[in-house]
């Protein structure tokens, strides 16, 4: 069942003016439910105008935004219940912290959708816990925290509101290879757990390829490529070609295969490259 | 000693908050040869940055030496000639641009130093070609993409002429192209001008293409060698939470099922040289 | 979008008018101020409008700048003229309601003044259109210099205005950006009266102010890096050099004036 459906989607910047330059253009796309899509894409390829709109905090020049069916924008009144039902985590979202504790931080989204005080002290814990923040960093300011754990502390933010459409805008950059593991992982298994959708906006493709089910590609405004995560990768070579970076193993695969010997596409992580290279290797040794 | 440009010899470092003593670092030695491309990894809070700051006398070691070119950085008449021997680019390049137009932002530091203002006009042409960023010499920072604002930082830190490039996780807020430009900047000063680099960051693409890697963790240096010997070590650096570039990682994880491939793979060329010679 | 904006009013032409000294043209400004109120006669309040004319016409402005400059002041011009012409009891009256009265002198004073009024504006506005807010902060930098000997810091002035243009624009961008992500988070910003509405601006305002030191302090450390230390001993890559265009600006500017005094006594006077 799709949950999100883009249809005809046009924004330009600086409407009515010559200089107007369309930032996404008739972009059409649908996202099944409880998917977990990563978007990739090079800077002002689109990708961050595009995710805006999922939740109204844009626009469309031309075309809709269906949530669950239903245009969002059909009562521009109730734009506010959009975005309780798609969370959106900003690009250095530590940033917007800004109350007294992590505790009423992360009670901000919650308390704004006019939920009891039990219920939004059940879901601040709820979301703590999903990003790892332990009991006692909830009742310090946001602003004596570690970077990487105000990190967390902002997603937990977006994660209490219990979206049924979670967005990610690059959620690991800045992160050491650690803090960046670990994030990823924990919304892999919000996502599972909560058997919700996960919109993961990022340039790095190793971190996309290892959770994503699905690729959605921009380019110019324009989705250059939406398929499953598998046959967005096999295409490595146009994927270098609109100036993406592809997974080193990608690339060592690319440069087998270009020797003439048969090890096969579709590999972007290490865990599988090793699984298909070892039998071959094996085989090797034998004869 | 000439031919050192950074000794670091049993440097300590703390600092006092609400009266409890944080250890920064605890007695690092570390020495930085002149023209050398020095890779500084660890995870965050492991000291780097501090020691970094230590380098141009921006912080003070709380024991121990730091000498640059042989000034002993604690002396206080050094202070400037520290600053400019050795020049420093910090992470976030929109904070550290002061003008509204390039060109100028460029001539901030000789104008500081007290360069008459036709050499002054020199260095920043040169300061600006060598980062390719001419062109957009009267352009406004704010309207640069992240990696252009960087080179443009970086060229306000060469416009000072100094012998050293101190660059504290440069790339860390920049996209892959602004990460590729800035590292083709650096290695290109490196290799064309002799100029030394101490790059701190944790990517290990970049950290791989250095001529020595340096790894610290809680305040110590604890791994140190060519990037070859220090990436060959997957389980060490594992344990110190680092990544491991993929082709070094893959030959580690097929050398541990009894492949017999050779320990140093760095690059995906490499590495696709190593397979294809066992498979063919 | 946003990180396009420019501030000021810079018109980006080039002409005669963008060439000149920054110092020139500040100095021209100030003056043309004082000769606005030098002419008492109808011939003299034409030949400044005439001068402020050719000025525009040499900096290559187009006529909707003009309009746009004088757009919000208008009230206050409305205002300024009403008063003068009530409280205006001389000569020959020409309307009476009320407490009301227009008089011929009245109205002839009063659209002097409207006149002068919108000089002044239009006159001060072609400056910030043909000079950057870089090189007027250098002006003003160089022009108030003589100042040191009283101890104002005027070296630390210009770098504080310097520091606050560049850093507008960013501010700016990433108050936008702190807006959309508490409006993610359900933020609302849009209803409610005075009190809930600044409420409201306190998840973007302690976070702007929180992100502002940051960047203070890191900007700090740059400069640091860069040897800053004051004004003292530095030298300046831009120096400013006067031109022949520029003594004939001040010399037509001084020509002017001589004869805006001198046209008070030949022609009658309206104020």
């Amino acid at each position: 069942m799709a949950i999100l459906e883009v249809e005809n989607l046009t924004y330009a910047y600086s409407d009515g003016l010559p200089t107007a330059r369309a930032a996404v253009n008739d972009v059409s796309l649908t996202v099944e439910a409880g998917s977990f899509v990563g978007v990739i894409g090079h800077t002002g390829s689109g990708k961050s105008t595009l995710v805006q709109h999922f939740n109204g905090l844009l626009r469309p020049t031309a075309g809709r935004v269906l949530l669950g069916g239903k245009d969002i924008w059909a009562d521009p009144k109730k734009i506010r219940e959009v975005r309780f039902r798609v969370g959106l985590v900003f690009q250095y979202p530590e940033y917007q912290l800004f109350e007294d504790t992590v505790r009423q931080d992360i009670a901000f989204g919650p308390r704004n959708m006019g939920l009891s005080e039990a219920e939004v002290a059940e879901r601040v814990e709820e979301a703590a816990a999903f990003v790892g923040l332990p009991a006692a960093l909830l009742d310090k300011s946001p602003f004596d925290l570690s970077g990487g754990e105000k990190r967390r502390a902002a997603v937990a933010g977006v994660m209490a509101m219990r979206p049924e459409v979670l967005i990610l805008d690059e959620p690991t950059a800045g992160l050491d290879p650690a803090g960046q593991e670990n994030l990823l992982r924990q919304v892999k298994a919000y996502q599972q757990e909560r058997g919700c959708t996960v919109l993961l906006v990022s340039h790095r493709m190793e971190d996309v390829a290892r959770v994503a089910d699905r690729v959605l590609v921009m380019h110019g405004g324009r989705v250059a490529m939406y398929d499953d995560t598998a046959a967005v990768f096999s295409r490595a070579d146009e994927l270098r070609e609109i100036g993406l970076s592809i997974p080193d193993v990608t690339r060592v695969f690319m440069g087998l295969r270009a020797r003439g010997l048969d090890v096969g596409e579709n590999v972007y992580t290490v865990e599988q490259a090793a699984a298909r290279l070892l039998p071959l290797l094996r085989r090797g040794k034998g004869e | 000693m000439g031919d050192t440009m950074i000794n670091a010899r049993q440097v300590s470092f703390s600092y006092t908050t609400e009266e409890i003593p944080h250890e920064v670092l605890g007695g690092v030695s570390l020495a930085v040869e002149k023209g050398s491309f020095t890779a500084l990894l660890g995870h965050n809070g492991s000291g780097k940055s501090t020691m970094a700051k230590l380098f141009n006398a921006l912080l003070l070691p709380s024991g121990g030496q730091v000498l640059v070119e042989d000034m002993d950085t604690a002396v206080e008449a050094n202070k400037y000639d520290v600053r400019r021997a050795v020049g420093m680019v910090l992470q976030n390049p929109d904070n550290q641009l002061v003008s509204t137009v390039v060109e100028e932002d460029v001539a901030f530091g000789p104008e500081n130093l007290g360069v008459p203002p036709a050499e002054i006009r020199e260095r920043v042409e040169a300061a600006l070609r060598a980062v390719d960023m001419w062109e957009f010499r009267e352009h406004a920072p704010h309207k640069l993409s992240g990696g252009q604002k960087q080179r443009v930082a970086i060229a306000g830190v060469l416009a000072m002429q100094p012998r050293c490039l101190v660059l504290d996780e440069p790339t860390a807020m920049l996209d892959p192209q602004g990460r590729r430009e800035v590292m083709e900047t650096v290695r290109r000063l490196n290799r064309e001008q002799g100029m030394t680099v101490v790059l701190i960051t944790h990517y290990m693409e970049e950290a791989a293409k250095a001529d020595r890697v340096v790894v610290m963790e809680s305040g110590a240096v604890v791994m140190d060698g060519t990037p070859r010997e220090v990436f060959g070590n997957v389980e060490r650096l594992r344990a110190l939470q680092l990544d491991v570039p993929q082709p070094t990682e893959l030959c580690h994880v097929l050398r541990g099922a009894g492949v017999a491939l050779p320990p140093d793979v760095l690059t995906v060329d490499e590495c696709v040289e190593a397979l294809a010679s066992m498979m063919e | 979008m946003l990180r396009d904006i420019t501030i000021g009013q810079y018109f980006p032409v080039s002409s005669p008018m963008h060439r000149l000294d920054p110092r020139v043209k500040m100095v021209l400004t100030v003056l043309y101020i004082v000769a606005l109120f030098l002419p008492k006669t109808w011939v003299g309040l034409a030949l400044s409008v005439v001068l402020l004319a050719v000025a525009y016409a040499l900096a290559r402005i187009p006529f909707s700048m003009v309009v746009k400059s004088v757009r919000p002041i208008l009230l206050l011009v409305t205002l300024t003229a009403a008063l003068n012409l009530f409280y205006n009891k001389e000569g020959v009256v020409l309307f009476q309601w009320w407490i009301f009265t227009v008089t011929d002198s009245g109205l002839a004073k009063t659209a002097f003044i409207i006149v002068r009024i919108l000089c002044l504006i239009v006159g001060s506005s072609l400056l910030t259109y043909t000079t950057t807010p870089t090189a007027l902060t250098d002006a003003i930098e160089r022009l108030l210099s003589p100042l040191k000997a009283v101890r104002l810091n005027v070296h630390e002035l210009a770098m504080m205005m310097t520091i606050a243009l560049r850093f507008i624009p960013t501010l700016i961008e990433e108050t936008d950006k702190i807006m959309s992500a508490q409006k993610a988070r359900g933020a609302d910003m849009e209803s409610g009266g005075l009190v809930r509405r600044i409420r409201a601006l306190l998840p973007v305002l302690i976070p702007l102010f929180a992100s502002s030191f940051r960047r203070a302090y890191e900007l700090a450390l740059a400069m640091e890096c860069r040897c800053y230390r004051g004004g003292e001993g530095r030298t300046r890559m831009k120096q400013l050099r006067m031109a022949l265009r520029d003594g004939v600006a001040l010399l037509v500017m001084a020509v002017a004036i001589a004869l805006l005094i001198g046209l008070n006594s030949v022609f009658p006077k309206v104020i």
